[in-house]
């Protein structure tokens, strides 16, 4: 969909994204819950683990 | 690195627990106190993952002191081969212990009021809540009273308290939010204004987490304080954005309009069914970008119906 209205021309390509977002704004909403839904899964298979050997540089020369 | 990977089995790690005995009235050189020394070093000895050959104590068989035998032999023999069980035995104790220069002043304290127990962990085999826990149930509570107090440090007892706590940390970033949902209900007056943030703030922690789950890393205890940063952030922009907008709401609306906006830019934009014909003005030229892209009957100044961004902006 072309820009129809004055830009800075610099900042085109974000009025673009800004309006191709609005306009599509109920399939990119769903998209994005979809995405969240599976982030939050993946957030709640996360474990708290400390490895102590991952903190250091195993292979470093000195 | 590698002179300590390969040292690390015969002189330690850095994953040290030091536990010290200390008594309030008296030294420790009595039967109930040198029997709960060694007990401690026994419990201290079953704690899961602890290096074996790597504790030292009073109690353990390799805290030991010289003595010449027959024939001008050497003997190195243990200090403690049990808890004593007469006063000769915790007498012959103390003189060891005072002729000790490997043990007075170091396990033991000079004012014979504290000793100190010292265990290294294997590396691989660190689980810092299993090592806590048992700690507390083999070293610490048993023995503690009145006059005795056992004190424990390292860098798995530390790591440790970072998981005891981490349940804690949950219920207060529970209750963090809801306090700041309650600020910005007083700030913005409106509960999409205090909403949003929150949304923002709990998708950007999903997000985030989740990619660090994806990626095949696990949360560092220590580095708990980094997704609490990156929300924070999120909910600081989206505060900025709601607040540009209310300001924006405002000057759109004019002097008379923009007091009766002044609740939120939502309520402005969208009236509700209690609206006044003051704010049902505010609505029609407000620049509430979102209420405006849904709902606008006619368009507002500076924008065609094809750009909602553009015109609300």
């Amino acid at each position: 969909m072309a820009i129809d209205y004055e830009v800075p021309e610099d900042k085109r390509a974000l009025y673009w994204l800004g309006d191709q977002l609005i306009t599509y704004r109920n399939p990119v909403m769903i998209v994005v819950l979809l995405v969240t839904g599976l982030f939050a899964y993946w957030t709640f298979q996360l474990q708290l683990v400390t490895s102590f050997g991952d903190l250091l540089p195993q292979t470093h020369e000195s | 690195m590698k002179i300590h990977n390969k040292y690390s089995g015969t002189f330690g790690g850095a994953n040290n627990i030091v536990a010290m005995m200390e008594v309030k009235e008296g030294t420790i050189f009595t039967k109930e106190n040198l029997g709960r020394i060694f007990h401690m070093t026994e419990g201290m000895d079953t704690v899961y993952g602890v290096n074996h050959n790597q504790i030292e104590s009073i109690g353990h068989r390799t805290v030991r002191h010289l003595r010449v035998a027959a024939g001008g032999t050497l003997r190195a023999e243990p200090v403690m081969l049990r808890a004593p069980q007469t006063q000769e035995e915790v007498d012959s104790i103390r003189r060891i212990v005072h002729n000790a220069e490997n043990i007075y002043g170091l396990i033991v304290s000079l004012d014979d009021k504290a000793a100190l127990i010292r265990a290294n962990f294997i590396e691989g085999r660190l689980d810092y809540k299993r090592i806590f826990d048992e700690v507390n149930a083999k070293v610490v509570e048993p023995f503690q009273d009145a006059n005795t107090t056992v004190f424990v440090a390292g860098e798995p007892r530390l790591y440790g308290w970072v998981y005891r706590y981490a349940g804690d940390v949950f219920w207060i970033l529970v209750v963090t939010y809801c306090i700041e949902w309650v600020l910005r209900w007083m700030y913005f007056h409106d509960w999409r204004g205090s909403l949003r943030p929150t949304l923002t703030g709990v998708i950007a922690a999903f997000w985030g987490m989740g990619f660090i789950h994806l990626i095949g890393l696990a949360l560092d205890p220590l580095m708990l304080v980094m997704p609490f940063l990156i929300t924070a952030r999120a909910v600081s922009h989206a505060i900025r954005c709601t607040t540009a907008t209310t300001r924006n709401s405002r000057s759109a609306a004019g002097t008379s309009a923009g007091r009766s906006s002044r609740r939120s830019p939502s309520s402005s934009c969208r009236p509700s069914r209690a609206s006044s014909p003051t704010r049902s003005a505010s609505w029609s030229s407000s620049s509430c970008r979102w209420s405006c892209c849904r709902s606008s009957r006619s368009p507002p100044r500076g924008g065609s119906s094809r750009s909602p961004f553009r015109r609300c902006c």
